[in-house]
């Protein structure tokens, strides 16, 4: 029992487990691939447009969906079965192509103290790394830790960094930052452990707006230098 | 309207919670012990979504303002109106000028005061529930300060009558329950050994001091597991984490959204009011319930919050 088994992917049948008696998790797979990760976005999308009787939200994650559900008005086999029919439904041509959101950076310096690191990890000038950094489209794998927190990929393997041995108590809000194969912002000042690489002064989390989170789950991003 | 004179050790406008956000990060925070919230409501005639105020331990001192009912259930805090004994479990009348106390600690960890009308606040996001991480519902997003006026709404029939109103029985003793708490097993069932399972089934856990709204971080017998994390996934209430340490933390109401440690199981629906009463050091046991099991106690305890009145 000290292994890992090999990860597994089967996007056509994934795995259906309880996550206590309200809730169902769609298990895709066990990698971060953009493939698995619009097929959960496809799927969330469904649930959403077809609602079951007692279907309360759902939680993307890279590889899976949470379904929240109300047990008085639907038994776990119920929302099994309602899940199932959306799987049959859906194909990952289904991406979100709703417009690219542009996040516009302020790089390095004061507001990017580990980009001189992340360059010479990778043997670039910081020029490069910004280059880099702001040229992909990426997709947003999904959100937790915080509101509006986005877990964007895939960032290219020539600017990956490792994240922080020891987490900052301090990380300012808009804070721009890699960790590993993934990008995201700071939408508030949080510890943190992700190297930070520039700064934008655009809100990701205003509980007043409407649609509270400027990124959303299966959504396009871009980072524009300023 | 009530004013706030201290504002207690950990006192937050709680309802329901926010549905529907969590796939943007956002939590549903809400009532730790839902259970007690919904008592309190029936008592005081309110809805069911109605805000009340979250008690933590040591409870604050209010004074009413206007005519009004309330009714003070989960955690015994020996509360108190001018001096006198508050029966809890109980609507009662209280005139203009009373003052609201919370005397001791006797039972339990959390209260919860409702009031005929409700507190209103600002809702964010479709709840009054607050988010202390994220700042956001209840009092701007805090705890309450002393100085803070509560905004009470208007009572739904008329609150005089009400007064006297208790709780039935089955209601009153649903938390005084010594037996171990269900759990559901899974979903990273595979993370776990057969004896993991057993030496967690046969402990004896307590709650540590660094608990919170967050979560519940219990200590005892260390759960074995096998290395490697999970890719970060959505989570549920009174779901058990269990980190490479092996010590458990079950996610409650202001848990982040997601979460990248192994899910041993879940703490049933119906279990986690007694969970969040406990106070650091206080301890329990757990047994494993299937499916079918745990969804039968949630709906006995959706009959018995019906029939609570």
């Amino acid at each position: 029992m000290t292994e890992s088994p090999a990860p597994v992917t089967d996007l056509l049948h994934p795995t259906l487990l309880p996550l206590g008696e309200a809730a169902l998790i769609v298990e895709f797979g066990s990698t971060i691939d953009l493939a698995t990760n619009l097929r959960v976005h496809a799927l969330a999308h469904w649930l959403d447009a077809n609602p079951h009787p007692g279907y309360l939200e759902n939680t993307p994650g890279y590889a899976t969906l949470v379904v929240h559900f109300e047990p008085r008005a639907a038994r776990f086999d119920d929302i099994v079965n309602w899940t199932r029919a959306g799987l049959t439904n859906i194909h990952i041509e289904m991406a979100d192509e709703s417009p690219v959101i542009e996040i516009p950076t302020v790089y390095g310096g004061e507001f990017g103290p580990d980009l001189s690191f992340v360059a010479q990890l990778n043997r670039l000038t910081e020029r490069q790394v910004i280059e880099i950094h702001s040229t992909p489209i990426y997709r947003v794998y999904m959100l937790g830790f915080a509101p509006g927190f986005a877990y964007l990929g895939e960032l290219p393997a020539e600017v990956a960094a490792p994240r922080l041995d020891t987490p900052r108590t301090r990380v300012p809000a808009g804070s721009v930052a890699i960790a590993g194969r993934q990008t995201g912002v700071y939408p508030r000042e949080s510890p943190g452990g992700w190297r930070l690489i520039g700064r934008t002064g655009v809100r990701l989390f205003d509980a007043s707006r409407e649609s509270p989170t400027l990124l959303k789950p299966g959504g396009r991003v871009r980072f524009v230098p300023v | 309207m009530f004013e706030t004179l201290e504002a207690g050790f950990m006192t937050t406008i709680q309802d329901g919670g926010r549905i529907g956000y969590q796939k943007l990060g956002i939590t549903t925070s809400g009532a730790l012990d839902e259970f007690s919230r919904r008592c309190a409501n029936a008592l005081v005639g309110n809805s069911r979504e109605a805000a009340v105020l979250e008690i933590t331990a040591s409870g604050p001192t209010l004074r009413a303002l206007s005519n009004c009912l309330i009714a003070v259930t989960g955690a015994e805090l020996a509360p108190r109106v001018n001096g006198n004994t508050l029966p809890t479990n109980m609507a009662l009348y209280v005139r203009p000028g009373s003052l609201v106390e919370f005397a001791a600690r006797e039972w339990g960890a959390r209260a919860y005061l409702a009031v005929a009308g409700g507190f209103e606040t600002p809702p964010v996001l479709g709840s009054r529930a607050t988010d202390l991480r994220a700042g956001i519902g209840g009092i701007e997003g805090r705890a309450l300060q002393a100085g803070d006026s509560l905004t009470i709404g208007t009572p739904r029939g008329d609150i005089f009558s009400r007064a006297g109103l208790t709780l039935a029985e089955r209601a009153r003793i649903f938390l005084r329950d010594d037996s171990p708490l269900s759990v559901v097993v899974g979903p990273h069932r595979d993370f776990f050994s057969d004896a993991a399972l057993q030496v967690f089934f046969g402990s004896e856990y307590r709650v540590d001091e660094a608990s919170d709204r967050m979560a519940v971080r219990l200590r005892g017998e260390k759960i074995e597991r096998r290395m490697g994390e999970i890719l970060s996934c959505g989570v549920a209430p009174g779901a058990i984490q269990v980190p490479i340490d092996g010590q458990p933390i079950v996610l409650m109401a202001d848990r982040q959204t997601t979460g990248g440690y192994p899910i041993f199981g879940c703490v049933i629906r119906a279990d986690i009011p007694r969970l969040a009463q406990k106070m650091p050091g206080e301890a329990m046991r757990f047994e494993e319930v299937s499916l079918d099991v745990a969804r039968a106690k949630y709906l006995k305890m959706e009959q018995v919050l019906e029939q609570a009145i």
